[in-house]
């Protein structure tokens, strides 16, 4: 029966969705439609969107998991997302902009555009695609946990990965044919349930834990300690991984294309003072849970389990909101991050330059595959997937590489295509060979994690190039005339329906 | 764009571009977390991170409404 409700509660919420979805599908008008949705949402919808692809169903897992076995370094996490927040309201403008005025669909897209060059485009493409399949395979795996809990011991561990990469292989049906307006649309359902009722019951457990004694007095004192001098990590350690998280961010496809779907620069600006106070309360919350929770029998042994193990107070049917919520952010990510990727390897990739139907289809066959080869890795790597997640962790050290050419090139008219790639390649060589040998943080640079010590190699050569190698006048007019073009944009909103004067040269 | 509004214009640029470097300082300044983490204090352990995230939110706040005036500013100019 406990089964029956667990199961049952998430073919309901399921069936939720898909009605949604089918409630408001439409066919894409063309490839803009299929890959940003038209840039056609409102603020709300930009929130629910960032959010639900920001914050992953493994918060509630993993990062969980940190709070309640290390203590307050768990919260990193808290000031890199609003650090990243406060990039996105300074990107806004321009990205927006650039994306309407050039009808840009991916980051590679906008690099490429940025830089004037199809080596760029192809490199950043290149990193994306490479670093975000590892994680395809974690997210269809992560819901493992809930559909095992939910079972509540009737079936083995390994049996609930592949029922959580069935159900999430099944949710890509919707991902395929309606595009990111799919994906927008769902966030929205899957975000009220993974932050609205995830804030709900993250707020009841903290009134459990404290009335039932577990104060932080009971917390060890080992858990206030944050990596300082002489300290295992490095003194550098914490400012490193914040650094990462804040521009690494905006590095992954699937994020940096949400500033493609809004309608409007203000739309983004509004989503992101809306989504940050979500964010605060939500990290904030479920980190001080999860800290509270370490004196809760059984939370010691298995720290990644604390969410379900705690909600395990509120009986069958907290258990099962429990396992809801972390379907809910589980979904909203993967198939965002499934979603990005197509599009970005038809686009900058391959290169389908058809613009209409036969570019979508394509799209729609990338992203098909790529739900195949993710579940299918997912079930080869179901039993031990500890290499796997080295290769994860090695692949956010390597994307945030993008972030000086990213950053750098939408403020700063200087930097060039051939410091650009130089320097994305540099930063993800630099990064690889660290990570590979200090997977923590590299002892002999104070801590600095492998991440942040190929982005400062990386920023060098990108300096180093954008100085000694000037731009031509040809490229320089163009430049001029793209970064000009944003700021008399500033004072009239939108550029649509007006050429833009980086396009005549 | 006039000089008054240009320097309005640059007023705001400096104002977020000091509000963005004051939540770097907060968020990325070792010196401020090893004072946070060596104290022994509990709450100032804690506080270094929930207190350095809120400043961080409420710098967003501000930022908005900075953003927000200088559009106000741009449509009163444009009905003059």
């Amino acid at each position: 029966m406990t089964m029956f409700i667990g199961y049952g509660t998430i073919a309901l919420f399921f069936a939720a969705v898909i009605v949604v979805l089918e409630r408001s599908k439409r066919q894409s008008a063309n490839f803009t439609d299929y890959a940003v949705a038209g840039r056609a949402f409102g603020s709300w919808y930009q929130t629910m969107s960032f959010l639900n692809t920001w914050l992953p169903g493994t918060i509630f897992i993993s990062f969980a998991g940190l709070a309640a076995g290390t203590g307050v370094l768990g919260f990193y996490y808290l000031p890199y997302s609003l650090l990243a927040v406060v990039l996105m309201f300074f990107m806004a403008q321009r990205v927006h902009d650039w994306g309407r005025g050039f009808d840009l669909r991916t980051q590679a897209e906008f690099l490429g555009m940025r830089y004037h060059s199809r080596l760029v485009r192809i490199v950043a493409a290149l990193i994306g695609v490479v670093s975000s399949f590892p994680w395809m395979i974690l997210g269809m795996q992560s819901l493992g946990l809930v559909f095992s809990y939910l079972s509540f011991g009737r079936i083995s561990a390994l049996a609930a990965i592949i029922i959580g990469v069935a159900v999430l292989a099944a949710r890509q049906v919707w991902t395929v044919r309606m595009g990111m307006r799919g994906v927008v649309i769902s966030d929205m359902v899957q975000g009220i349930v993974a932050y609205g009722l995830g804030l709900c019951v993250i707020l009841g457990l903290l009134v459990w834990l404290l009335a039932n004694g577990h104060g932080l007095g009971q917390v060890p004192d080992a858990y206030f300690t944050i990596p300082g001098p002489g300290s295992v990590a490095g003194p550098l350690y914490l400012a490193s991984i914040v650094l990462t998280g804040a521009l690494g961010g905006w590095c992954w496809p699937d994020i940096f294309v949400r500033l493609f779907t809004a309608r409007s620069t203000r739309v983004i600006k509004s989503s992101a003072v809306q989504a940050a106070p979500i964010l605060f309360l939500f990290g904030s919350g479920l980190t001080l849970v999860a800290i509270l929770a370490s004196s809760v029998p059984g939370v010691a042994e298995a720290p990644d389990n604390v969410w379900f193990i705690t909600a395990g107070v509120g009986g069958v049917g907290l258990v099962t909101a429990a396992g809801v919520i972390v379907l809910a952010a589980t979904m909203g990510n993967v198939d965002a991050n499934i979603q990005a990727v197509g599009a970005q390897i038809t686009q900058d990739v391959l290169a389908v330059d058809d613009d209409g139907n036969a570019r979508t289809h394509v799209a729609k066959l990338c992203v098909a595959v790529l739900t195949l080869l993710a579940a299918a890795g997912a079930m080869l790597t179901a039993g031990g997937a500890s290499g796997l997640v080295r290769l994860a962790l090695l692949s956010y050290q390597g994307i945030v590489q993008l972030a000086p050419t990213l950053l750098l090139g939408i403020f700063w008219q200087r930097g060039n295509a051939v410091g650009a790639a130089a320097a994305m390649l540099t930063g993800f060589a630099t990064a690889a060979a660290l990570e590979w040998n200090y997977p923590l943080s590299v002892p002999w640079l104070g801590g600095l994690t492998s991440g942040v010590a190929g982005l400062a190699a990386n920023t060098l050569v990108y300096l180093a190039l954008a100085y000694s190698k000037p731009h031509s006048s040809g490229e320089q007019a163009r430049l001029a005339a793209l970064f000009g073009g944003v700021t008399s944009m500033d004072r009239s909103g939108s550029a649509e329906g007006r050429s833009h004067p980086a396009t005549a040269a | 764009m006039t000089p008054t509004q240009l320097r309005s214009a640059r007023t705001r640029r400096r104002l977020l571009a000091a509000l963005l470097i004051v939540d770097g300082i907060v968020t990325l300044c070792p010196p401020l977390y090893w004072a946070a983490g060596s104290s022994g204090s509990r709450p100032l352990t804690l506080g270094y991170f929930i207190g350095g995230s809120l400043i961080v939110l409420l710098s967003l706040f501000v930022m908005s409404r900075i953003d927000s005036a200088g559009d106000r500013g741009s449509e009163t100019d444009v009905v003059s």
